[in-house]
């Protein structure tokens, strides 16, 4: 049995994006480190940097480019809390470096 | 009589396998809301109708891909053990995050059965989940359930029974595409694990091939040694495509199958599955404390709080009953003296076991209520906040975040064990940083070591009790962390790694809950007692009394008695009845206390405690205290059962008899400073032997084992001289 994919979630090339959403392909202008993100605010994951095994860890926790994620606890030069896919995730400042967001 | 089904229990951390595993078996396996409870996996069984069903608790996991050591203890008893069902416990709270798994158990292939559990907790947030629809969608049973209470539970079973019975089922693998390009490397890749049969013993052709393209270490080196040449291809392609898909999305494969995972879940979720009655972007209770309790300023505070708020809440409830067994301890002391004759016996019984075991058994109330306070925090998920709130420090000390709970498990929050601890530092991936974790664990205040500390401080600080336990909790972090910076300086030296936690939401811990966790560590302390420290207790009295006093010197003490009697009975003659007497019973008793302390002296323990002496009183520690020290060698809890009787072998007239905390405040050698020097001294010497052992099992070498017992012992003892040596320096002792 195959199933496919729906199209409204799939952030990375070829696929038809959503009236409004940011193009995260191409890296918007006012996308910021997610250790820089501050307030409690909502951001879109834009890209993820880092190496291969952070990269698939992110994507595991369902931090990928596109999701959207909910500040808790900002983070600078401290562990951030923020809220993806209904889980509360922590980061270490190196971590979330490595994500880029734009503010929603 | 029909053959029993294979359940496996799978799913994410904290969605509530362990609870569901202990309903079922009636088991009592520990339970804890943070990530990480079950490291390995569990088995039980239980009856439900005449059907016999064996349950596995596999560790929690959020993939199948060989990131965690849990993900491969899940793994490979999927794929080695093939159960009948795979029972998934989904958190419906949390149903997206947790579905992501459930759509890899489908991808391998394996026969699922969902128990959506904690269904009060989504209706509670305004979740309405449509389970049929979500059944057939997914093509696999979903039993809504609450494990807490077993509402659903009879529902699963009759479930999980259908579908182990099903003769007809096959392991049949779920086919998702995962985009145009890589569809195209699997449909390239696929023919080829099932023509050169790699590795298909044991996993689907796809998933094969999916795990390569995912980078999965575990599948990439088994296939390596299969088929190296088929492997370096099936590489080779998998490379191609990395590097097309980083030159146009910037993206690895495994994030590409990720993100289509979590498409095909949200496709299915949107199809009328889940409807949100509330706003789904509100705050959840849980992330409101969070903002409280996880603040940058108010954080540290609330947790020194509720720390310092735990032993005052131990030790002011606990003393009563603590006084209790303390008196029932002296009267079974007095009964075995009165109807037991002078000898070996009596004294094995009074010194060897009631005051050994006693003075272990005594704590058993402390021990009990500390146990209590850290359920509590461990079921409602604040232990979870403290790692978070405490990372950033470790990090300075070249620790990780998962460092915490290891050393929460240790005895963090004092009452832990450091076996456990040890054996907790498998989360750890850098090797390094789990060597320094591994190493320095065993400095925690271990439920071991807490009677000793409870007897000291009970004994020459009791004023402020909480204060300096608190106190002795905070300086065994301290100097845990400082001996891992140094450590990772020198001889571990190596890069940080990466710290990701996903936090579990606040919970009330049932009563029952806190009552089980309770009372299973206190038993393990219990039984404890009475095995192994019996045992070595008996030893340690043997050690301390034997070879025994020589016939010349016996006739010696024998003769002086005879002397003060002849004395005392001329003295009885001449009318002075009172006042003789009581000088006579000083006399002898003082020759008794002679005679026992000429014994120690003597035996095989005294003699080894007086040949370590004149190092060891560079730290004020007299010949005495040197044999409870080298009890503490083979178990902590020891020391106070050594000291007790040590110090009982000098007392032998019951109407002099105390309590040991009495006797050391009572003894000469013993000070406030003694006292300070020797807790520095128990905190931090050589780990016990079973801890030791563990290290050795952990590190893969006895070096680091040595090296642990060596590094341990001399710090512990440099502390305790800079204490012993300061004090004194100030007049202070």
């Amino acid at each position: 049995m195959t199933k496919n994919p729906p199209k409204f979630s799939c952030p990375f090339a070829r696929r038809e994006q959503s009236e409004g959403e940011p193009d995260c392909v191409s890296l918007p202008e006012n996308a910021t480190p997610l250790s820089s993100a501050c307030g409690r605010k909502r951001f879109r994951v834009c890209r993820i940097k880092g190496n291969r095994r952070n990269c698939a860890r992110m994507a595991q926790m369902g931090v990928l480019p596109g999701s959207e994620i909910e500040m808790l606890c900002p983070g600078g030069r401290r562990q951030c809390m923020f809220r993806v896919k209904g889980s509360t995730v922590t980061l270490d400042p190196q971590c979330a470096e490595q994500i880029l967001v734009t503010p929603l | 009589m029909t053959e029993p089904i294979h359940i496996a229990l799978a799913g994410n951390p904290n969605a509530g396998k362990t609870t569901l595993f202990n309903y079922l078996t009636g088991a009592r396996q520990h339970v804890g809301n943070y990530p990480g409870v079950t490291v390995e996996k569990k088995t039980g069984a239980c009856r439900h109708g005449d059907t016999e069903l064996l349950v596995t608790d596999l560790p929690g996991t959020y993939s199948l891909t060989a990131y965690s050591v849990e993900e491969l203890v899940a793994r490979d008893f999927l794929v080695n053990e093939k159960p009948d069902v795979v029972l998934n416990i989904v958190d419906a709270s949390n149903i997206e995050r947790n579905l992501y798994l459930t759509c890899q158990f489908m991808e391998l292939g394996a026969p699922v059965v969902i128990a959506l559990n904690m269904i009060d907790v989504a209706q509670s947030r305004g979740m309405d989940i449509d389970s049929d629809k979500l059944s057939a969608l997914l093509g696999a049973p979903v039993v809504p359930i609450i494990a807490r209470n077993g509402k659903g539970v009879d529902l699963l079973l009759e479930t999980v029974i259908a579908v182990g019975r099903d003769q007809s089922k096959q392991w049949q693998s779920l086919r998702l595409s995962y985009g145009e390009d890589l569809d195209q490397v699997l449909e390239d890749m696929v023919p080829l694990v099932e023509q050169g049969h790699l590795l298909t013993d044991t996993y689907p052709a796809r998933w094969t091939a999916l795990k390569i393209l995912e980078n999965d270490d575990q599948i990439l080196d088994r296939a390596m040694r299969a088929d190296t040449a088929l492997a370096h291809s099936l590489v080779t392609r998998t490379e191609q495509i990395t590097r097309h898909l980083q030159s146009t999305v910037e993206a690895y494969p495994e994030a590409i199958i990720a993100d289509h995972r979590y498409g095909f879940i949200k496709s299915i979720l949107r199809q009328g599955v889940l409807s949100q009655r509330f706003d789904a972007d509100r705050l959840y209770t849980s992330d409101r404390i969070d903002k409280v309790v996880t603040h940058r300023f108010l954080g540290p505070l609330i947790m020194a709080g509720v720390l310092f708020g735990l032993y005052s809440f131990t030790f002011n409830f606990s003393m009563i009953p603590a006084g209790w067994l303390q008196s029932l301890f002296g009267l079974l002391s007095k009964s075995v003296d009165l109807l037991l004759p002078d000898g070996p016996v009596k004294s094995m019984l009074i010194s060897g076991v009631i005051d050994g075991v006693g003075g272990v058994l005594g704590f058993v109330p402390i021990i009990m209520f500390m146990f209590f306070g850290i359920a509590i925090l461990e079921d409602s998920g604040y232990l979870a906040r403290v790692a978070f709130m405490m990372d950033r420090i470790f990090r300075m000390f070249g620790l990780h975040g998962s460092s915490v709970m290891p050393f929460i498990v240790s005895g963090g929050i004092a009452g832990g064990c450091a076996v456990p601890g040890v054996m907790a530092t498998r989360t750890l991936r850098s090797p390094k940083e789990r060597m320094a974790t591994l190493l320095t664990v065993p400095f925690m205040n271990c439920g071991a070591k807490l009677p000793v500390l409870a007897l000291l401080i009970g004994a020459f600080f009791s004023a402020h009790q909480a204060r300096y336990m608190f106190l002795a909790t905070l300086f065994s972090w301290g100097v845990a962390l400082i001996a891992a910076k140094f450590l990772r300086v020198t001889v571990l030296r190596g890069p940080a790694t990466p710290f990701v936690m996903e936090l579990p939401p606040y919970r009330f811990p049932t009563f029952r809950g806190l009552l089980i966790h309770t009372w299973e560590r206190t038993w393990q302390y219990i039984k404890k007692a009475g095995t192994v420290i019996l045992g070595i207790s008996i030893l340690l009295w043997a050690m301390m009394t034997y070879p025994g006093l020589p016939a010349v010197e016996l006739d010696r003490f024998e003769q002086q008695r005879q002397e003060v009697r002849a004395r005392f009975s001329a003295a009885l003659n001449s009318g002075s009845r009172t006042v003789e007497a009581k000088q006579l019973q000083q006399m002898l008793l003082a020759i008794d206390n002679d005679q026992a302390e000429t014994a120690l002296r003597r035996s095989l323990a005294g003699r080894i405690g007086l040949a370590m002496e004149p190092l060891s009183r560079l730290a004020g520690f007299d010949w005495r205290t040197n044999i409870s020290l080298l009890g503490g060698f083979a178990a902590k809890e020891v020391i106070v059962s050594t000291l007790g009787t040590a110090y009982s072998l000098g007392a032998v007239d019951p109407d002099q008899s105390s309590s040991l905390k009495d006797r050391l405040i009572r003894d000469p050698n013993w000070n406030a400073v003694v006292a300070l020097a020797f807790l520095a001294f128990i905190m931090f010497y050589a780990p016990c032997l079973v801890t030791v052992v563990c290290i050795a099992k952990e590190a893969g070498s006895w070096k680091w084992a040595l090296f642990s017992i060596v590094f341990n012992t001399a710090l512990a003892f440099l502390m305790a001289v800079a204490i012993y040596q300061g004090g004194i320096a100030l007049g202070i002792g």
